[in-house]
């Protein structure tokens, strides 16, 4: 064991130069106060979380308080914050940092987060923190400023890039780690090269679809953990393994679940509205349904994405349809009953519907869409209806963002979000929902949910999915989402349902079951897969991931 | 540290710093700064800067501070807000070095001995941390050196100015040389005590080395990011022992050694 000793030398050459000058000395009672506040700073232990001492203003829940101290005690200061949506994965890496700060372990610390989300995070570390966090806006802030938040977008450019790895940082923060899930992005290679003392990557979603993207975001914490790639993907073949990784993965990644944190939690309604479509509508759907016939080499997954933007507008298969022409995946021969179907739609009778609902209530709602197109399609019917709607999506510069949050939360009563605008977005002033479409990946429905229902939301929430009958969309809301119970919050143990999928991507198992060739098979494979949920839910035991006690 | 204690820190600091006090009831505590304090604590630089351009009257600003988490009117203060802490650093500052007499109420002439007081800070560093506060006295005649050396103090009448009725004795060993002295104490005393935690600690950055070099073995392409890696993992673990003076001086006591306080 090698320990170094070091003495600083600052204090003897005042002494000196007092000795030499007679003077000037301090009073007995300066001297006895300086003496008193080394006294009332010093880290008394080891263990255990002074923190809280320093931040009588903020009050925790049980739940980020011990993790906390798990990250600090158990994991060195490197893990994975992986809380279910809402819990306050910000204010758990907000403690640790204010932690490791007051310690004197961490003097310069670098947060990344989602472009929209820099103020924000800045604004809370400051306030609730006392943390003098910095947003990144001009180049000298990297040098300048000791704790700087910035969007990776940023970070990762030239000329940001090469000052960003200059820094002695002792503490790197991943607020959405989860899009750091492939190895070959640059992204992930700028994050690997940065050099981490310590580091907290949050995600609500450490797996999305395959378990090797847990197995690379552990390796940008502490490489070799899992061991290596190669066999790490040979041992998870094997099912035996399972409960090794998961015990494993318990040392480095901290997952708190909403149903076993002490948080009183406000209640979800949830009211499916079933649409029927217009003549012309339906006709529209039938003409996509048809292409099946028609173009031999048009797989499932092209078909099923057409099938369900015609359940979403017309606007948004009119997209699709002429990129696959451009692209020559379609000929216009073959396009063209298609393209004729959707001139004779004059009316969206899901949109009516929608409309009706918020014109029935003046509540603030959120509406979610997978696509642009009907996203400008909405806020066009909606303003004919002179309804106020602000756009919301991921492509947004920051400070637009945070404006069109603003504009929503002051002046207009619907916010229209695409799947992009998902992340990160905390809008607890707002408490109805919209699922206008529904995405195939259960992680993403709940995802949408935590925009509103999270920490700080202080009434019952309410969700509306609406659906059209006999469509690929009234099928995956009857036969998967109400079956696992998916919007009452009590899924659980997704991410490790989904784990156990090793390899299989959920969304292409709902892809293939709904193209199947007949309705009984569809139903079979997605009766199968909402069972082995609801087994896995309720059954449980092995809690691979760690809770707070 | 309680708010009261916060309160009553805060109170004596502005006192022996030369503020006048204009409220000092609990919870708050109003002040008039002076012109040193108000460069220091209050940072307009340009303003004095613009005084001392114009020669215009310097009007140093009020403080209105407040225990009281709810206060409206003054600026809350609590154990971690930056205030407090920016005012520890100013009474560290400000109470470095000291050179101070017991006040013996003799009328006879009473000799006076020169002790050094020393004050530090011993942190133990790896991935976590822990501070230690020591306090030291060298009799610098004798050379004794004695443990708890404030605590000893805190009862005596100590002044800044040598008292009537008494004289010093001179020193046989010079101030420096017993600063010298106790960091060598110091360094013997480390050297001699068993570090459990610096053996935890080593333990646990030997074995996240051993994985990053199997995680690095199994890889075929070449990999720049081995030697950063390896770096941060030393940095997060190495045990350090760091000392630092907190402050310091002279003392002249009418106690000629230890046992006697």
């Amino acid at each position: 064991m090698y320990i170094d000793i070091h003495f600083s030398t600052d204090w003897e050459e005042k002494f000196k130069k007092a000795l030499d000058d007679e003077g000037p000395w301090s009073s007995w009672e300066m001297y006895r106060l300086a003496y008193e506040a080394e006294k009332h700073k010093a880290v008394p232990s080891f263990d255990g979380l002074v923190a809280t001492s320093h931040l009588p203003q903020l009050s925790l829940y049980d739940h980020q308080w011990e993790t906390a101290r798990r990250v600090v005690e158990d994991m060195n200061g490197k893990a994975i914050l992986a809380d279910e949506v809402g819990l306050g994965k910000t204010i758990e890496a907000g403690l640790v940092l204010k932690e490791y700060m007051i310690r004197g372990l961490v003097k310069k610390a670098l947060i990344l987060a989602p472009a929209s989300l820099v103020n924000q995070w800045a604004q809370e570390l400051n306030e609730k923190f006392n943390i003098p966090a910095v947003p990144q806006k001009k180049s000298y802030v990297w040098e300048r400023c000791d704790v700087v938040v910035a969007s990776m977008d940023a970070a990762k450019r030239s000329p940001h890039r090469d000052i960003v790895l200059e820094q002695p940082y002792d503490m790197i923060i991943i607020d959405e780690a989860h899009k750091l899930k492939n190895t070959k992005t640059k992204n992930y290679a700028f994050i690997k090269s940065l050099k981490k003392r310590f580091c907290l990557l949050l995600t609500a979603t450490p797996v999305q679809n395959r378990i090797e993207e847990l197995f690379h975001l552990v390796s940008i914490l502490k490489p070799g953990h899992l061991g290596d790639e190669k066999s790490f993907k040979d041992q998870y073949k094997g099912d035996q393994s399972n409960e090794d990784i998961q015990a494993l993965v318990q040392n480095v990644m901290v997952r708190n679940r909403r149903d076993n944190t002490n948080v009183n939690w406000t209640k979800r309604h949830v009211e499916n509205n079933h649409v029927k479509m217009s003549d012309e509508e339906r006709a529209m759907y039938d003409a996509v349904c048809n292409l099946k016939q028609t173009v031999q080499e048009l797989h499932g997954f092209s078909l099923t994405t057409l099938q369900r933007e015609a359940c979403s507008s017309k606007e948004a298969l009119g997209v699709t349809l002429s990129n696959m022409m451009k692209k020559g995946i379609l000929s216009e021969e073959q396009a063209t009953p298609v393209v004729q179907a959707m001139q004779a739609v004059k009316t969206n009778a899901k949109a009516e519907q929608v409309l009706k609902q918020l014109q029935a209530s003046s509540e603030k709602t959120i509406i979610f869409t997978e696509y642009r197109a009907t996203q400008l399609f909405l806020q066009w019917f909606l303003s004919q209806h002179k309804i106020r709607s602000v756009p919301f999506r991921g492509g947004f510069k920051r400070s637009k963002k945070d404006w069109m949050r603003m504009l929503f939360r002051d002046h207009a009563q619907v916010m229209i979000a695409t799947e992009a605008g998902g992340e990160g977005l905390n809008l607890q002033f707002c408490h109805h929902m919209i699922n206008y479409d529904l995405p195939w990946n259960p992680m993403r429905v709940e995802q949408r949910i935590g925009r509103i229902h999270r920490l700080g939301q202080k009434e019952d929430v309410h969700i509306t999915n609406y659906a059209i009958d006999n469509t690929v969309e009234q099928r995956i809301l009857n036969l998967l989402y109400d079956k696992i119970a998916m919007f009452e919050g009590v899924i659980g143990r997704l991410d490790d349902i989904l784990e156990r999928y090793s390899g299989q991507e959920l969304e292409k198992y709902v892809e293939d079951a709904l193209d199947s060739d007949t309705e009984g098979e569809t139903r079979v494979k997605l009766h199968h897969l909402s069972e082995l949920m609801n087994q896995e839910n309720k059954g449980g035991g092995q809690d691979g991931t760690g809770r707070s006690s | 540290m309680e708010q009261a204690e916060v309160h009553n820190y805060l109170r004596r600091y502005f006192y022996a710093a030369g503020a006048e006090l204009l409220h000092t009831r609990p919870p708050n505590l109003e002040v008039q700064l002076n012109k040193t304090l108000d460069l220091e604590l209050m940072n307009r630089p340009f303003y004095w800067h613009y005084l001392e351009k114009t020669g215009g009257e310097p009007k140093p600003l009020k403080m209105n501070l407040s225990t009281d988490m709810h206060s409206e009117t003054n600026e809350k203060i609590h154990f971690g807000s930056p205030r407090l802490h920016q005012i520890f650093s100013s009474a560290v500052e400000k109470g470095a070095v000291t050179r101070l007499y017991e006040q013996t109420y003799q009328k006879n002439q009473t000799p006076l001995y020169p002790w050094l007081g020393l004050n530090m800070r011993i942190s133990y560093t790896c991935h976590r941390r822990r501070d230690d506060i020591r306090s030291f006295g060298v009799q610098l005649i004798s050379g004794e050196t004695i443990d708890h050396f404030m605590k000893r103090l805190s009862p005596l009448p100590l002044v800044p100015a040598i008292p009537d009725y008494t004289f010093t004795m001179a020193n046989l060993i010079k101030p420096l040389s017993a600063v010298q002295r106790i960091k060598k104490y110091l360094l013997d005393d480390i050297r001699s005590q068993k570090h459990t935690w610096a053996d935890e600690a080593t333990k646990r950055m030997n074995a996240d080395l051993q994985l990053l070099d199997r995680f690095y073995e199994a890889r075929e392409e070449e990999d720049t990011d081995y030697d950063s890696e390896k770096e941060a993992i030393q940095h997060q673990y190495q045990p350090t022992i760091q000392l630092t003076f907190i402050n310091g001086g002279l003392f002249y006591l009418s106690k000629e050694r230890g046992t006697l306080f």
